[in-house]
């Protein structure tokens, strides 16, 4: 239990290190950088809650998908310039910011000191959750049955929502002759 | 002495921690030969001779190599950022060492897929395997981006940049083709998908042929290997992302490379060619399936090599075409083949996809090289305004030339002789 809590300080501050670290600097390519360290850790936080499946398509898909073409498009337009210009700040951006963030920790931590308990519904989906990764023998065959037989239908208009945005990308980028 | 090792998992992360140790040696061994034996072996191919200086058959060249390299000035260029210029080379093999880890390089020491023992020759048998192979890989373009990023040169920058499209390109189409073998074993465990080859008693290159062909070119691109090597190509990008490196950096680079070669290679002979299995030859003797695992393995890095002497590299717009039109929706039709496949009755049926899957090939075969003719013919006959066959098809040369250049004022309708306009075939 030790070696848990100790582990997932050190991942805490760390990902809030980074997370900060994406905001923080000035360079576009460090921001990245930052930001592919902050999902890496949030992978191995689902490690400690023994998800190996979601912390592998984890990294999978937002540290080597999203990430490298987020560093594909900022290499290529920001290569030149060191800094991001700051000019077409808003001026009241900040406090506002600042404001939302102070709520979203207010909130957070209202949840988490008034012990906000896994009840109801939300207490028999992971009772169920439970047995299903027992049935299937692993999470992956959990997932893959949740995904295909339970939540078939949003997963297909999920994916038919993506193939209209490539088609607008498409639409978009084309080239008028 | 050794009283620690009975606290279980002091002693799986001690057996861990050696396991991975040894793994590296092997690795950055291999390396090393690997470098020797692919200029030994271009050499040969292209009729020369090759390092054959150090030692008996140059079996030090790489011990000279590594010397050399070590001993070369470490430059920073003064355009570079030097903190991720130092740190990319680090990424690239690290991520390439990393995804090593799941693949069970031998059988059991018991022999027995149900008796496990933490000195089994694998150092992690996670039940993602795969997908852990998948994803370390797909960290590999960092390496790479930053590299060629940080560096402070366009050749490096557009190299780098070359590199990640045509990884991210290909990347679709290799996930696509290894799902095919994920639907016959049911697992993503790489230890699960040799047994269950075992179980089948057949090897799935015989059901997967068409996911094993995808899967074999989008690996070749994905290593960045020639013909697909368009991130250094030197007549274009001088070196690409390499440019800036020296000495024991780009070493590290070269070593990523040679590493992601040999993981793509025990990938392919794990999932297709049944890993350490050969024909039950390995039931009782445990060490033999290294071997035999090791001869698979060799043999994919030979192709590697027959491969880089053979073919000329691919342009750099018909690779991403080859990439998306061609290899991706075939990628797609194979996971329907197999589905059905699958689908129609399992384990017993697997000559269907096989036939199925065969087919694709043989006329995916026909057709690229039809296109390639095609392509490769700029020009028409003169007189009928016919398609003709470049010169290095049509193994005629110089047939009408002279006649066809004095003509060349004159007659400006009369097109030009077909070896000035040709310039994308090589001349024989």
């Amino acid at each position: 239990m030790t070696f848990e809590i100790v582990s997932f300080v050190v991942l805490a501050v760390a990902t809030v290190a980074t997370a900060i670290g994406v905001i923080a600097f000035k360079n576009a390519i460090h921001s990245a950088l930052s930001l592919i360290l902050t999902l890496l850790f949030l992978a191995l936080f689902y490690l400690q809650l023994q998800a190996m499946f979601i912390a592998v398509v984890q990294i999978l898909i937002y540290a080597g998908a999203i990430m490298v073409l987020f560093l594909f498009v900022v290499t290529m337009l920001a290569s030149d310039q060191d800094e991001l210009a700051l000019r077409n700040q808003i001026p009241w951006q900040r406090m506002v910011g600042g404001l939302l963030g102070l709520i979203l920790v207010a909130a957070l931590s209202y949840l988490l000191f008034t012990g906000a308990q896994v009840t109801g519904t939300t207490a028999s989906h992971a009772e169920s959750l439970k047995q299903a990764i027992t049935t299937y023998q692993g999470d992956t065959q959990a997932f893959g049955m949740a995904l295909f037989h339970g939540f078939l239908f949003p997963f297909e208009v999920t994916s038919l929502l993506i193939v209209v945005a490539i088609l607008g990308a498409l639409v978009f980028g084309r080239r008028t002759n | 002495m050794f009283d620690f090792m009975n606290n279980p998992t002091v002693a799986l992360i001690v057996a861990t921690v050696v396991k991975g140790a040894l793994l590296i040696v092997i690795l950055l061994t291999a390396f090393a030969y690997m470098t020797l034996i692919e200029r030994r072996v271009v050499a040969k191919i292209q009729g020369r001779l090759g390092p054959n200086r150090a030692g008996p058959m140059g079996l030090f060249q790489p011990v000279a190599d590594a010397l050399k390299m070590m001993f070369k000035e470490q430059m920073i260029p003064s355009q570079a950022r030097a903190g991720i210029y130092v740190l990319a080379p680090v990424i690239s093999v690290v991520v390439a060492l990393c995804a090593f880890a799941v693949v069970p390089i031998g059988n059991n020491w018991s022999a027995n897929s149900g008796v496990h023992s933490i000195w089994d020759p694998f150092i992690g048998d996670i039940n993602v395997g795969l997908l852990w192979i998948l994803s370390i890989s797909s960290l590999s373009v960092y390496g790479i981006v930053l590299g060629g990023w940080s560096s402070g040169n366009r050749y490096s920058l557009l190299g780098a940049l070359r590199s990640a499209a045509q990884m991210v390109s290909y990347e679709t189409s290799l996930g696509l083709a290894l799902s095919g073998v994920l639907m016959w074993a049911g697992s993503l465990s790489m230890v699960t998908i040799v047994h269950r080859q075992l179980d089948m008693g057949i090897w799935y290159i015989c059901a997967q042929p068409l996911g094993f062909v995808i899967y074999i070119i989008a690996a070749v691109a994905e290593v960045n290997r020639a013909p697909f090597d368009l991130p250094e190509a030197e007549q274009e990008l001088t070196a690409g992302y390499l440019t800036e490196y020296a000495g024991l950096r780009w070493s590290l680079f070269q070593m990523a490379e040679y590493i992601n070669m040999i993981t793509v290679s025990a990938v392919a002979s794990t999932l297709f060619f049944g890993g350490w299995s050969l024909f039950g030859l390995t039931d009782g003797i445990p060490i033999l399936s290294i071997v035999i695992f090791m001869i698979k393995v060799a043999f994919f890095l030979f192709l590697f090599i027959w491969l880089r002497a053979t073919l000329p590299r691919i342009r750099y717009d018909r690779l991403m075409r080859f990439g998306w039109q061609v290899l991706l929706p075939l990628a797609a039709l194979n996971i329907v083949i197999t589905a059905c496949t699958v689908a129609l009755g399992g384990d017993r049926f697997w000559w269907i996809s096989g036939v199925a899957g065969l087919l694709v090939v043989v006329v995916m075969l026909f057709a690229i090289r039809r296109q390639g003719i095609l392509e490769g013919t700029h020009f028409s006959e003169v007189e009928t305004g016919k398609p003709v066959l470049p010169h290095s098809v049509r193994l005629v040369t110089y047939e009408q030339e002279p006649e066809l250049e004095q003509d060349e004022d004159s007659a400006p309708s009369v097109s030009q002789p077909p070896l000035a306009r040709n310039s994308n075939t090589v001349q024989v």
